[in-house]
């Protein structure tokens, strides 16, 4: 026999003491009563509840997850409280890390200062030039972007699926579909929406699928989330030169994502797949960017040279909303 | 008078301990947010409160409870909503079927069929999971998930025990 702690131990002898005398023979066998009947109607009844849910979820993505948003709410402030004080532990435990590791950082840090201000005047050189080159050909600028930082209120990846809750929705202009980034570059993308919170569906989930275009050459592939750290490229061109390293931006070109938001570097490539490993680690940021994106040409009429941020879309359907609100 | 109504809800309160200790164990789920590393594997509370409360106070924890407590903690992990409601269910169901095998045992026999119902219930999670989406995940984080919600049941199974020494004593 195992004893664990006593407390545990004796409470269970307890448990024994008191229930040995009500419990039944272990031949015994309860009669078919209506009760008993009623009882297991009453589980087929909730399993067959649960399945109508996952098979409507299925169905009607919005309703389901309206109501999933809806009772994560309702549970955020008690989660927050209970989180607290692992949070503040982690802290504490990060906070003894990093002055122990102060001086080696402090030489890491200069050196990449000293190789940004090399590649700081690379950037003001190309900069002048595209905008020269703009001119020149008098190019439509890209789209007009809005954007809401919201704070993660939760990191909900199960072993089944990668999501964040945020503490933005619909009162703040948050809709479906919507991009989310952070400093290093491309979180996710917004599948759901309650009015004061969102869920983020991250580029590591399963159902994640983001046009990209990968390396120098910018070779168009789609990248697909497989719930591990390092999701998939597919649909490369056939013998595409693609080596570890390679840096992997959002393509535009289903109008879903702003162009060239920085996703990750490609971390192995071999005749299997090519995976990356992206700039921002799931559940890594406290805060989100989520950026309203609209391709250029859905506007009327043509936005500012300036690619003004924030400026009014007449005609535009979610400003007209918003203007009734 | 006011001895009376203090009564009733001192035993109000007590006889919501079941439920409410199940529910916070659903809400436990978001806490390993702190460690994003470990939420992928992060253990299945709830189930060790389902499976502790239908062997001790099936009363206090009606199968209508259970399912509750699983639609909370599939909103609260996104988890395809009614997931794990049916999961919990079907665990009170089976423990409710078993239950006088199981009431009187020794914590080392519990633990052992927790661990059986773990995986059971954790493996079809992944395989309904996998239904759902049509794509087969990683079959290794389920692993280690149910391996780490049966190391969670010792110090729970304490934790409860003592929230049941509440319920039953007063």
């Amino acid at each position: 026999m195992v004893r664990w702690t006593t407390g545990a131990t004796a409470l269970v002898y307890v448990t024994m003491s008191r229930t040995s005398a009500d419990r039944p023979r272990p031949d015994y066998r309860p009669p078919l009563t209506a009760s008993n009947v009623f009882k297991r109607l009453g589980y087929l009844v909730l399993i067959a509840l649960a399945a109508a849910f996952m098979v409507l979820a299925k169905a009607d993505t919005r309703l389901v997850d309206g109501i999933s948003l809806e009772v994560s709410q309702v549970a955020a402030p008690l989660a927050d409280g209970l989180a607290r004080p692992v949070e503040e532990m982690v802290d504490a435990v990060e906070a003894i890390r990093r002055v122990t590791a102060l001086n080696a950082e402090n030489e890491r840090l200069r050196a990449e200062r000293d190789q940004l201000f090399q590649w700081q005047a690379v950037a003001r050189r190309l900069e002048a030039e595209n905008t020269a080159l703009r001119k020149l050909l008098n190019a439509v600028p890209d789209g007009s972007t809005l954007f809401v930082t919201a704070r993660v209120l939760a990191d909900t990846s199960g072993a089944f699926a990668r999501s964040e809750l945020v503490n933005a929705g619909e009162e703040e202009g948050v809709a479906r579909g919507q991009t989310v980034v952070a400093a290093g570059g491309l979180v996710g993308r917004v599948v759901g929406v309650s009015s004061h919170a969102a869920r983020v569906l991250l580029i590591s989930d399963l159902n994640s699928r983001v046009p990209v275009l990968v390396g120098t050459q910018r070779l168009r592939a789609i990248l697909a989330g497989d719930n591990s750290d390092q999701p998939k490229l597919l649909y490369l061109p056939p013998h595409a030169d693609v080596s570890v390293g390679d840096p992997v931006v959002t393509s535009s070109e289903a109008g879903v994502f702003p162009a060239d938001i920085p996703v990750g570097v490609v971390a192995t490539a071999d005749a299997a797949a090519v995976t990356v490993s992206p700039f921002v680690s799931p559940g890594g940021e406290p805060f989100v960017r989520i950026i309203d994106y609209r391709p250029a040409v859905l506007m009327r009429p043509p936005p500012a040279a300036d690619g003004g941020h924030g400026e009014a879309r007449p005609g535009h359907p979610e400003d007209k909303e918003r203007q009734q609100r | 008078m006011a001895v009376a109504l203090v009564r009733k809800m001192d035993r109000a309160t007590r006889l919501a301990v079941p439920f409410a200790t199940t529910l916070v164990c659903a809400v436990l789920a978001k806490v390993p947010q702190a460690l994003p590393d470990l939420a992928p594997i992060a253990p299945v509370l709830p189930l060790v409160a389902v499976y502790f409360w239908t062997i001790f106070q099936p009363r206090l924890l009606p199968p209508v409870a259970a399912f509750a407590a699983g639609l909370l903690y599939d909103a609260v992990t996104g988890q395809p909503f009614g997931l794990y409601a049916g999961l919990f269910t079907a665990v009170h169901w089976l423990v409710s079927e078993q239950h006088r095998h199981l009431l009187g045992q020794t914590v080392a026999v519990l633990w052992a069929s927790f661990a059986l119902i773990a995986a059971a219930t954790i493996g079809s999670g992944w395989l309904l999971a996998a239904i759902f989406h049509w794509s087969l995940a990683d079959p290794l984080l389920p692993f280690c998930q149910a391996a780490a919600t049966g190391f969670s049941f010792p110090p729970l199974f304490w934790l409860l025990s003592r929230c049941e020494a509440v319920v039953v004593e007063r």
